[in-house]
């Protein structure tokens, strides 16, 4: 069977709106937030108490 | 193990299995089965995805690479953020509005039913075995601590669970994954405040030891292929790997399809992204609180595992006899440049802190010396890191909190295993039985397929994990055969969001990817695992890209299907 005969994508396939663009923006900013902050408390445990 | 232990793990078992049965209730179609009606809250799916990812594994081993390795693997994760972020905002929506049961459906949609069949394929080949293997790990530790036959180990774990995912479907599995996730944190906890308590020194002063060890050496900054654990491979690697995860195996798809919206779904996967460093870097302190311990108890053991500690001292008793005497006076001399090391500072502290670390060599050399017996008389590979754990657990904590660690040992494993057997069975109903065998049946006849289905692949997995355990190393090829597949999937997905890829570059592109990590894993055997994923889903990506161009990009009015 060939791969060219895959029916076209939906034309109501999703796609990310402007609203959500923003949403998403802010959720990366605020999870990058959150791993940075667990990073740097990673960071000094390590700088205490390794070697 | 005390009774009274034993009463606390049967009555775990007993209430998982009464309550699958119990949400089996609304499952009598396959939406419901499969899906739970995409019907369940944010934080069940949250916690469900994250119990999923934390097996025996992680609870045994994981721990124990704390105690001999330290933080370090906490690397691993670093990406992991990240990826729930960039799979929030694409492929969450995507497979939701398409309505898909299973991620490789949505693929049959935009490449055709060939990438779709191979996709889904190389998830039952590669979930199949590692399912087995799942219940191998904490089979293979719970039949040498217990001394019981394995098959009854993984009888233990393994039908319990097939029974409550069998009957209940997702819900069951859902639901029974939340409450194990508070036992295995609740399990966790509870053991770092016994550590704490016992521990003769303080808080401080056991890390400085640990410190001093290396086991608080958190990053690795050196970029180096070959180096398992660094920032670097965390952060690249692993961003690729859990994309691939958390993006592509139907056993993470499965869950945020059932939430009750994109929001849901959203959501549940930032749980992960917000917790899952802490979590896993609890798990690991665990370990190296344990090792800390272990510096002020003269009966560590020389050999962690008691089944070939039983075999060496049948086998070669004189001189396993003579190792424990050095082993014991090592211990004693430790312990003593332990307490001082714990109790100087300035110049004396650092002198004495060199003194500990010289006691500490001298233990490990004579460890090595007993694994290196224990190699020879045995046969296997006496690597022991998986039994710290468990033989601290039995001979150290308290009455009933043995029990109740042992309780989520088994709760770790079955959360994973029914969310493997669930989303086997629905990947093997959807993208193979009603695709290719009997497209127009109704629910019910899917949902009596759906059930045998997971009643197959459970009796698949026990039969894999008391085989797999035999044959030792076989876990390795497994985990390395499964990690041939999960960049080059991440990269037809990938390819799946540019709108003039077509079904042949990503066919061919899902061949080439596989064909290169398997080159890269045979030719350059050093390259860490974590790279296999980028180079996996680059390889496709540019395949795809080069052979859609070839053809010519298709203008807006024809579509972008391939």
């Amino acid at each position: 069977m060939s791969n060219e005969d895959a029916p076209p994508v939906p034309s109501d396939a999703p796609s990310v709106p402007d609203e959500d663009a923003s949403s998403v923006r802010r959720t990366f900013l605020r999870v990058m937030l959150v791993q940075a902050a667990t990073m740097l408390l990673l960071w000094l445990l390590q700088l205490r108490y390794h070697g | 193990m005390h009774p009274l232990n034993w009463i606390v793990v049967a009555g775990y078992l007993a209430y998982v299995v009464v309550d699958g049965v119990r949400r089996a209730k609304g499952t009598g179609k396959i939406e419901g089965y499969f899906l739970a009606n995409r019907s369940l809250p944010w934080w069940a799916v949250g916690l469900s995805v994250m119990a999923t990812q934390l097996s025996a594994v992680t609870m045994i081993g994981t721990t124990g690479q704390g105690a001999t390795d330290g933080l370090r693997f906490v690397q691993i994760y670093f990406g992991l953020p990240l990826a729930m972020v960039i799979l929030g905002a694409t492929l969450v929506p995507l497979l939701r509005g398409a309505g898909v049961y299973t991620a490789y459906e949505y693929l049959e949609q935009r490449f055709g039913p060939a990438t779709r069949s191979l996709t889904a394929f190389l998830f039952l080949l590669s979930r199949g075995a590692a399912c087995g293997t799942i219940i191998a790990a904490p089979g293979v530790v719970f039949s040498a601590v217990f001394g019981w036959p394995l098959e009854w180990c993984v009888a233990l774990i393994g039908v319990p669970t097939v029974a409550y995912t069998m009957l209940g479907g997702i819900q069951a599995v859902t639901w029974a994954d939340v409450k194990q996730m508070v036992l295995i944190v609740a399990a966790l906890a509870a053991v770092v405040v016994v550590l704490l308590a016992k521990m003769p020194v303080s808080p401080d002063d056991a890390l400085r030891l640990a410190g001093a060890a290396g086991r608080l050496k958190v990053f690795d900054l050196s970029f180096t292929l070959t180096e398992r654990y660094t920032l670097w491979s965390g952060l690249i690697g692993g961003t690729f790997l859990m994309l691939s995860y958390f993006g592509t195996d139907q056993s993470q798809v499965q869950r945020y399809l059932a939430a009750k919206s994109v929001g849901a779904a959203r959501t549940s996967l930032l749980m992960s992204a917000y917790w899952k460093i802490p979590l896993q870097a609890l798990v690991l302190l665990v370990g190296v609180l344990v090792f800390v311990h272990y510096q002020f108890q003269p009966q560590q053991p020389l050999l962690y595992n008691p089944a070939h500690e039983e075999v060496v001292v049948h086998e070669r008793g004189t001189e396993y006899e003579a190792l424990q005497g050095r082993f014991d006076d090592a211990l004693a001399a430790r312990e003593a440049a332990a307490r001082t090391a714990a109790a100087a500072d300035g110049t004396d502290g650092t002198q004495a802190m060199e003194a500990f670390l010289a006691r500490e060599a001298t233990v490990q050399e004579i460890r090595a010396e007993a694994l290196g017996l224990a190699e020879q008389v045995t046969g296997q590979p006496s690597n022991d890191v998986n039994y710290v754990i468990p033989r601290f657990v039995l001979s150290e904590l308290p009455l009933g909190l043995a029990g109740l660690f042992v309780a989520a040992v088994i709760a770790a494993a079955m959360s994973s295993i029914s969310s493997e057997l669930n989303s086997l069975s629905t990947t093997s109903v959807v993208d193979f039985y009603r695709r290719w065998f009997r497209p127009r049946a109704d629910d019910a006849h899917y949902l009596a397929v759906s059930k045998w289905t997971t009643l197959f692949w459970g009796a698949f997995a026990c039969v894999v994990a008391t085989f797999i355990a035999d044959l030792g190393s076989l876990i390795e090829v497994v985990n390395r055969v499964g990690s041939l597949f999960y960049g080059s999937i991440l990269g037809v997905f990938l390819l799946a969001m540019i709108p003039w890829a077509r079904g042949v570059g990503a066919f061919m592109g899902l061949l080439a990817g596989m064909g290169a990590v398997a080159a890269t894993a045979w030719l350059a055997p050093d390259v860490a695992y974590l790279w296999h994923n980028v180079i996996g889903a680059a390889t496709v990506l540019a395949v795809g890209v080069v052979l859609a161009s070839r053809r010519g990009r298709p203008t807006k009015s024809t579509g972008s299907s391939g």
